[in-house]
C-alpha cells in the first residue's frame, strides 16, 4: 500500500483490489476546491501571534507539518523552534539500508522520533554525533547490529527517553560479554518485543537505571529468553524506585518473584501468555494482594481459571481503572466485579461465555470503554440491563458476540447517551422487531464490520447517529446496502468528513450517487475488492 | 442577575451579564484579584477589541457559559480536530479576517476553549493541502529563494507519518 503524496491517503496498487471510477485519489484529485483568492488578496496579508500558531500547528499531522515548514520562513521557524512540534516529525531510514562507514545522509531535518527497519549497522557515522543529540524515541525493526555498534550508537543518543527493538539480532564478536561503559539516565521506557532470539539483551537492563516503563516478550521463548526473565526480578529490584509499568511474559517463577519485590510505584501489570501453562492461581492473587494500587491490570492472556481471581481483584485492588480479563469457560459461573468502583475501561473476552444473570459490572458506573468479545447474551434484554449500570460508556466494542434480536441491540445502545464510538464487529444477531430510535448526540464514530443485516436496521442505525456522526466505516456488509439505505444515509449524514465503503456489494449506480454526494468529505474510500477466479 | 459594562476599542459600551463576561480570563482576573467593582457602573475598557468582534464572542460566551470545566486532557487527545460541536462549526463559519480577529480578541481576553475551537478551525485549512494551497489559503508570500524550497522538500523525504 502506497500513500498519496498530497493527502496522505493510502493508495491502492494491489492489482487484486479493483476501484471502479478511480476511487483512489491520485494527486490530481486531492487538491481541494480552488479558494476565493482574489477576495483574500483584498484583504491583504492576515496573521497571528506565533503562540496561537504553534497552537494550530499542534493539531496538524507530522505529513501537514512537513507542509507547513515549507510555506515560508516565518513558519519553518516556529516549527523547529517548537520541541512540540519537531517531536511529532519522524525521520524512518529506508528499509534494508547498510550503515557502514561510507554511509553518511544529508539534509536530514531535526526529528525526535527515528525508525530503522531491516537496517544493518555495521558503524555509527559521525553525522549520528549532532543528529542522535535530538533523538528522544527510537525504534528499531527487524535490525541485525553488533553489540559494540549498538553500544556506541546509544552512547552518542544521550537524550534519548524510549527505545523500541522488536525482532532485533545482536551479535557479538566474541564470547565475552560487551559491558556498557556509560548509564542512559534519561531512559524512561525500554520495550523488547521479539519472535525468537534474545541473545546479548540483559546489557540494555542494565544501562537504564531510571526506567518507568519495561516490556519483555517473545513470541517463542527461546534459551536465551527464558535465561534474560530469570535475571528479571534482580534488575527489577535495581529501577524499584522509578517502574511505573510492567508488561511481561508469565512465569511461575515469575509471578512468584513479584509476590516478593516491592516495586512502590507500579501501577500497570499486563501479564502475557507463555508456552508453559501457568498453574499458579493463586499467584496472581497474590500479586494483587501485594500490589494494591495497581490502576491497570491485564490477565487477558493468563490460561488459568480466573473465576476466584474475578471474584477477589476488585476487592483487592480499588483503584482498578482498566482491566482486560478472559472470561472463564465453565457455564453457570457467575463473575462478579463487585468492588471495582473506579472501572474506565473493561475488556472481556469469553470463549464460549454465556452471560447469564445481569449482575456483572453491576457497580462500575464511571466506566467508560466497554470490549466485549465472544460474549453470548442468554437473554434477550440482558445487554441492555447489564449497560444500564453503566450510563458513562463513551466506547463501546462488539466483536463475534451473539446478542439476540437487533431490537434487543438497538434499544440497549441508545441508553447510552455518553457513546462517542460505537464498533460492532462480526456479531450474530437475529433480524426481530423494530425500535423507536432516539438520537445519541455525541455519537462520531461508527463502524460496522462483517455481519448481514436488515436495511431497516441500517437506516435506525444511520437515523441514531444522523446529527453527529463524523466517522462511519462500513465493511463486508452484504446484501444490505440497498437503494434505500443509500439514499437514507446520503440524506442523513450531513456532518460525514470520514466515509469508507469496503465489500458491501455496491451497484455502480449506488457508488456513483455515495460518490456524488460525498465527494466534499475529507477522506473517502470506496472499493470493491474483485477477487481473482481460479 | 449582576451585570458589568465593557468598552470597546471604537468607543461602544455593552452590558454584559458578569457570569458570561467571566468567560474570559482577563476580564475575571480584573473583577476578583484587582477588585474593580462593577457597580460603579464604570466601563472596563477593552481597548484591544472591536465592536463587531465583541458583538460575536459575547454571542459565544452566552451559548457556552453553563459550559462544565474541560477535562484535562493528555496530549494525544488534544491532536483531534473533528471534536469540534456543530454549533461552534456554524459559528465559526466567517470570513479568514474576522475568524482571525475573534482569535486575537479571545486571546487577549483569555479565553481558552474559544482560541482552541478557533485553532482547530484554521487546522482544518491547512490539513491536506500541499504548501502552494496552503500559501493562497492564508495569503502568504513564498519567501523562500528559489531552490530553497526543493532543499527542504529533500529533507522531508525521510519523514513519514508517525503512525502510532
Amino acid at each position: 500500500m502506497e500513500h498519496c503524496k498530497v493527502c496522505g491517503q493510502p493508495t491502492f496498487t494491489d492489482a487484486s483490489s479493483v476501484n471502479w471510477e478511480g476511487p483512489t485519489r491520485d494527486s490530481s484529485e486531492c487538491e481541494p476546491p480552488p479558494q476565493k483568492v482574489a477576495k483574500l488578496a483584498a484583504v491583504g496579508q492576515l496573521t497571528l501571534p506565533a503562540e496561537l500558531w504553534t497552537e494550530v500547528f499542534g493539531s496538524l499531522s507530522a505529513w501537514d507539518l512537513l507542509k507547513v515548514r515549507l510555506v515560508c520562513h516565518r513558519w519553518r521557524k516556529l516549527v523547529n523552534g517548537s520541541s512540540t512540534l519537531r517531536g511529532k516529525l519522524v525521520v524512518q531510514f529506508p528499509e534494508f539500508i547498510m550503515m557502514d562507514r561510507d554511509y553518511a545522509p544529508s539534509n536530514l531535518p531535526p526529528a525526535s522520533i527515528v525508525t530503522f527497519s531491516r537496517a544493518k549497522i555495521a558503524t555509527v557515522g559521525s553525522w549520528w554525533t549532532s543528529f542522535g543529540a535530538g533523538v528522544v524515541h527510537l525504534t528499531m525493526n527487524r535490525c541485525n547490529v553488533l553489540l559494540p555498534n549498538m553500544l556506541s550508537l546509544l552512547k552518542l543518543t544521550p537524550n534519548l527517553k524510549e527505545l523500541h527493538l522488536s525482532d532485533i539480532l545482536i551479535d557479538t564478536i566474541d564470547e565475552a560479554p560487551a559491558m556498557a561503559d556509560f548509564r542512559m539516565e534519561q531512559m524512561e521506557l525500554l520495550h523488547i518485543d521479539l519472535n525468537y532470539h534474545g541473545q546479548n539483551l540483559g546489557v540494555f537492563l542494565e544501562l537504564c537505571p531510571n526506567l518507568k516503563d519495561l516490556a519483555l516478550l517473545c513470541e517463542l521463548c527461546s534459551d536465551e529468553f527464558k535465561n534474560l526473565l530469570l535475571q528479571l526480578p534482580s534488575y527489577l529490584r535495581k529501577i524499584s524506585g522509578t517502574l511505573e509499568s510492567l508488561q511481561v511474559i508469565q512465569t511461575e517463577h515469575l509471578l512468584a518473584e513479584l509476590c516478593s519485590l516491592d516495586l512502590p510505584k507500579l501501577k500497570r501489570l499486563y501479564l502475557n501468555k507463555c508456552e508453559a501453562r501457568c498453574k499458579n492461581n493463586r499467584a496472581l492473587v497474590e500479586i494483587c494482594r501485594t500490589y494494591p494500587t495497581l490502576e491497570v491490570l491485564d490477565i487477558e492472556d493468563v490460561s488459568a481459571s480466573n473465576e476466584m481471581i474475578l471474584h477477589e481483584v476488585g476487592a483487592l485492588l480499588p483503584n482498578l481503572k482498566w482491566l482486560a480479563v478472559k472470561v472463564p469457560k465453565a457455564p453457570g459461573i457467575q463473575p462478579s466485579l463487585e468492588f471495582t468502583p473506579q472501572l474506565r475501561h473493561l475488556r472481556l473476552k469469553g470463549s464460549t461465555f454465556v452471560y447469564p444473570e445481569p449482575t456483572f459490572a453491576s457497580k462500575c458506573p464511571y466506566l467508560q470503554e466497554l470490549h466485549l468479545e465472544r460474549v453470548t447474551f442468554q437473554e434477550p434484554d440482558s445487554l441492555r440491563r447489564f449497560l444500564a449500570r453503566s450510563p458513562n460508556v463513551r466506547e463501546l466494542h462488539l466483536e463475534e458476540c451473539k446478542l439476540g434480536y437487533w431490537s434487543c441491540l438497538l434499544t440497549a445502545i441508545r441508553t447510552q447517551k455518553q457513546l462517542r464510538r460505537l464498533t460492532l464487529r462480526y456479531l450474530t444477531v437475529e433480524d426481530a422487531g423494530r425500535c423507536c430510535i432516539d438520537y445519541l448526540d455525541n455519537l462520531t464514530t461508527l463502524e460496522l464490520i462483517g455481519f448481514k443485516v436488515h436495511q431497516q436496521t441500517m437506516v435506525e442505525l444511520f437515523t441514531m447517529g444522523a446529527g453527529s456522526l463524523k466517522q462511519l466505516t462500513m465493511v463486508g456488509l452484504k446484501d444490505t446496502l440497498d437503494f434505500e439505505v443509500v439514499d437514507v444515509m446520503c440524506q442523513k449524514l450531513r456532518r460525514l468528513s470520514q466515509l469508507t465503503i469496503k465489500n458491501c456489494a455496491l451497484s455502480k449506480e449506488h457508488c456513483k450517487q455515495v460518490r456524488e454526494r460525498f465527494g466534499s468529505v475529507e477522506r473517502l474510500i470506496v472499493v470493491e475488492e474483485v477477487w481473482p477466479l481460479f | 442577575m449582576s451585570t458589568i459594562k465593557l468598552e470597546t476599542s471604537d468607543g461602544v459600551k455593552f452590558t454584559v451579564k458578569t457570569q458570561v463576561a467571566k468567560c474570559s480570563g482577563t476580564i475575571r482576573t480584573m473583577l476578583e484579584d484587582i477588585g474593580i467593582n462593577p457597580q460603579d457602573g464604570e466601563a472596563i475598557p477593552l481597548s484591544n477589541v472591536h465592536s463587531t468582534i465583541l458583538q460575536k464572542i459575547l454571542v459565544w460566551a452566552e451559548h457556552h457559559v453553563d459550559d462544565p470545566e474541560p477535562p484535562r486532557e493528555d496530549a494525544d487527545a488534544a491532536k483531534r480536530t473533528d471534536d469540534i460541536c456543530s454549533w461552534d462549526e456554524d459559528f465559526l463559519k466567517v470570513d479568514q479576517r474576522t475568524l482571525f480577529d475573534v482569535m486575537l480578541a479571545a486571546n487577549y481576553l483569555d479565553m481558552k476553549q474559544l482560541i482552541a475551537v478557533c485553532c482547530k478551525t484554521v487546522a482544518n485549512m491547512i490539513k491536506g493541502k500541499t504548501a502552494d494551497q496552503i500559501r493562497r489559503t492564508f495569503n502568504i508570500e513564498n519567501d523562500f529563494p528559489p531552490g530553497e524550497e526543493d532543499k527542504i522538500r529533500l529533507r522531508n523525504q525521510f519523514c513519514e507519518e508517525r503512525s502510532r
